[in-house]
């Protein structure tokens, strides 16, 4: 049992982001005394965020090891428990229950923000400069610069972190600053609940009286007019109180559906930018952070390797960064450029779709140039018989029926024609490059 | 005159040994990690119909119920993990939004509400503990849904499932017929192979209606046995 926490610390290292693992659970000390586990934090915000996100698995990894009560208490508060007297209610504790004593509603619950959304970690670009450097003036001069600030553009591509960066800018510098970050479906939620329990006043006394309120993806307000109105006030009451809003969406502004004019001609008050998608230095640059950050070996060949394949987000590019990371880690290989192509072969070669039939035969009568009845005629010509073969072999190959019914979308024909197709065209691929290439070259369009 | 075979196939529920491997044995490795709460917490999985993804999802399922602990809720502690996947067919259902662990199959299927409830659970769990497992037809790109929620979905990692080739659908066929207690000769799964639909599912449909046909007539599984009973068993649709 004494080692109970490290071995806890461990296996929480492996099912949490490197981050995460490193902002909130290896700051905690543990210690274990009479069947409780005591878990200091160093101050009352991450003493919130571990109860809200981790405490449900530490106390089930305590149950395990017969640790019934699991406390969590800050170095103040750990302080005054210096000389600490047994508690022998602990010991009978149903399981589960675990006595957290916490702080208050704290300023951590009300922000939301996350603290490695920074501007330090933001990679900038030619896509994003604009938005960066806007993001950077209102992080000086809140609710003065621009307000709102509207920043668009495509999934994935950095909205939410330059949001979070400009919420924890502004708390480094004035840590009681009342703010704010909210995904829009959150918003719609919020008053949703407002309306159930009739809490008009503390709804708007909460909204209203923020210094900074960032609303994500407001795209989802589209259609939701309650929502709409409630937001058009708190917009009015903050924007003309000098409070900052800062607004992402995934479009400009006039092109968002289902939201009110008086709304979306108010988004254009302040300032609007965009954020493109990355270009490939800036892909690049994403990668070899990403895999700095996450302690991966990765060299600059296959960053750029990557970076040149995958160019629509960011998602994407990290996503298939850990699928190069996954696939070396399977094989025990270190990352290379061979490794890298084998792992993201799927995702780069196939834009997967259901092929018919007769795609086949029509994609195949175009490529050797031959009308698509002469893949059912009967004429049995070498012209026509061959890219019938290929046709018949493409079809085994990609689709999932049986040979008969091969052989009948083909006018008909047994399925032992369709048998010796598929061989005589597997014999002359080995022996004759033109229908190898053509083989392959057709399976390519194929597959997309 | 035919014998009449009482009701009782052997039938359990699916697991990850039992799955064919083929060239899946990363994402296996992948999974069976995952089921131990470890290695990367957000799997999509796609791949073409009937290449063992749903199999695989209930697999999941089904270690977890064998004692491997998979997570729990931060919110409310403990939570039960033997929960069933969620059918998105007719109409989305998600487990409750307390369970740490999910797994959704078909996702493709999900309707725009249901996309932007599994879009907000995402969220949860990006923010806090919890695991998430996706199967889809096709790579998260090409994800007919909520932009927002298809990039979140390729995020992660992201493995494809293969179907198997034609020789490993002889083994796979031979491993069911063992499994079903019946001998299967290479020659007699191979000429399954080019006369019946081709996909794993229909197959291994075809070898428990030939494990009855056998019982029933009192014959081994022979290539004449085989050929009698496909003019009678009706092919499912292509």
């Amino acid at each position: 049992m004494t080692n109970f926490w490290i071995n806890t610390v461990s296996q929480l290292r492996t099912e949490l982001p490197e981050q995460q693992f490193t902002t909130w659970i290896k700051p905690l000390r543990g210690v274990i005394q009479d069947n409780t586990l005591t878990l200091t934090a160093s101050n009352r915000y991450v003493l919130q965020w571990v109860k809200d996100r981790f405490m449900g698995r530490i106390e089930e990894m305590a149950l395990k090891e017969g640790i019934t009560d699991v406390r969590l208490v800050t170095e103040r508060r750990a302080a005054e428990r210096a000389e600490p007297t047994p508690t022998p209610s602990s010991l009978t504790a149903p399981p589960g229950s675990a006595a957290v004593h916490t702080a208050p509603r704290t300023q951590l619950e009300q922000h939301r923000l996350n603290p490695t959304f920074t501007f330090d970690n933001f990679i900038g670009g030619k896509a994003n400069q604009l938005a960066r450097a806007a993001a950077l003036q209102v992080a000086e001069n809140p609710g003065v610069a621009y307000n709102p600030l509207f920043v668009y553009g495509g999934v994935g591509l950095g909205k939410t972190h330059l949001m979070h960066a400009i919420g924890n800018r502004i708390l480094e510098r004035q840590p009681h600053a009342q703010v704010r970050y909210l995904h829009a479906e959150k918003y719609v939620s919020d008053v949703v609940r407002t309306y159930q329990h009739k809490s008009f006043d503390s709804f708007k006394r909460h909204y209203h009286s923020l210094d900074l309120l960032m609303i994500d993806d407001i795209q989802f307000f589209g259609g939701k007019t309650r929502t709409q109105e409630e937001f058009f006030f708190a917009f009015n009451a903050l924007v003309e109180s000098h409070k900052q809003v800062i607004i992402t969406c995934d479009s400009f502004p006039r092109e968002i559906a289902g939201v009110e004019e008086r709304l979306i001609s108010r988004f254009g008050w302040g300032l609007t930018v965009a954020i493109e998608a990355p270009e490939l230095e800036m892909r690049v640059a994403i990668l070899i952070n990403k895999a700095r950050l996450e302690g991966i070996a990765l060299d600059e060949d296959v960053a750029f390797f990557i970076a040149k394949h995958i160019r629509s987000h960011v998602r994407e590019l990290e996503g298939a960064l850990k699928r190069v990371q996954a696939y070396a880690g399977f094989k025990g290989d270190p990352i290379t450029l061979q490794s890298a192509r084998e792992a993201l072969k799927d995702i780069l070669a196939l834009r997967h779709r259901q092929i018919s039939i007769e795609n086949i035969q029509k994609t195949v009568a175009d490529f050797y140039k031959i009308k698509v009845s002469d893949m059912f005629s009967k004429k049995r010509t070498r012209a026509l018989a061959r890219p019938r073969q290929v046709a018949m072999a493409l079809a085994k190959d990609i689709t999932s029926l049986s040979l008969p019914d091969i052989g009948e979308a083909f006018g008909g024909r047994d399925h032992t024609t369709v048998l010796h197709a598929c061989r005589k065209v597997q014999e002359l691929c080995e022996t004759d490059n033109t229908i190898q290439r053509d083989f392959q070259a057709l399976q390519q369009i194929l597959n997309g | 005159m035919r014998q009449l075979v009482l009701d009782i196939q052997p039938s359990g529920p699916p697991t990850l040994d039992d799955f064919v491997v083929g060239r899946n044995a990363e994402v296996l490795a992948a999974l069976r990690q995952w089921t131990k709460g470890m290695g990367e917490r957000f799997i999509y999985l796609w791949g073409e119909p009937g290449a063992g993804k749903t199999h695989l999802l209930n697999a999941v399922g089904t270690e977890a119920q064998l004692g491997s602990q998979l997570g729990s809720d931060p919110a409310r502690g403990l939570t039960p993990l033997n929960l069933p996947p969620i059918s998105c067919d007719a109409q989305t259902r998600f487990m409750p939004s307390d369970a740490a662990t999910l797994r959704v199959d078909n996702v493709e299927r999900l309707s725009p509400e249901g996309a932007v409830s599994l879009f907000n659970r995402y969220n949860e769990r990006r923010e806090g503990a919890g695991r998430l497992l996706v199967t889809g037809c096709c790579a998260p790109a090409q994800l007919p849904l909520l932009p927002d929620l298809a990039t979140r979905l390729g995020w992660g990692l992201v493995l494809r499932v293969h179907a198997l080739d034609d020789s490993e659908k002889v083994a796979a066929l031979q491993s069911r017929a063992q499994h079903l207690g019946v001998h299967l000769p290479t020659d007699a799964a191979r000429y399954i192979l080019t006369r019946w639909t081709r996909d794993t599912p229909s197959l291994f449909a075809l070898m428990n209606e030939l494990n009855i046909w056998s019982l029933s007539s009192q014959r081994a599984i022979t290539i004449p046995l085989i050929r009698d009973a496909l003019t009678s068993i009706q092919r499912p649709a292509p």
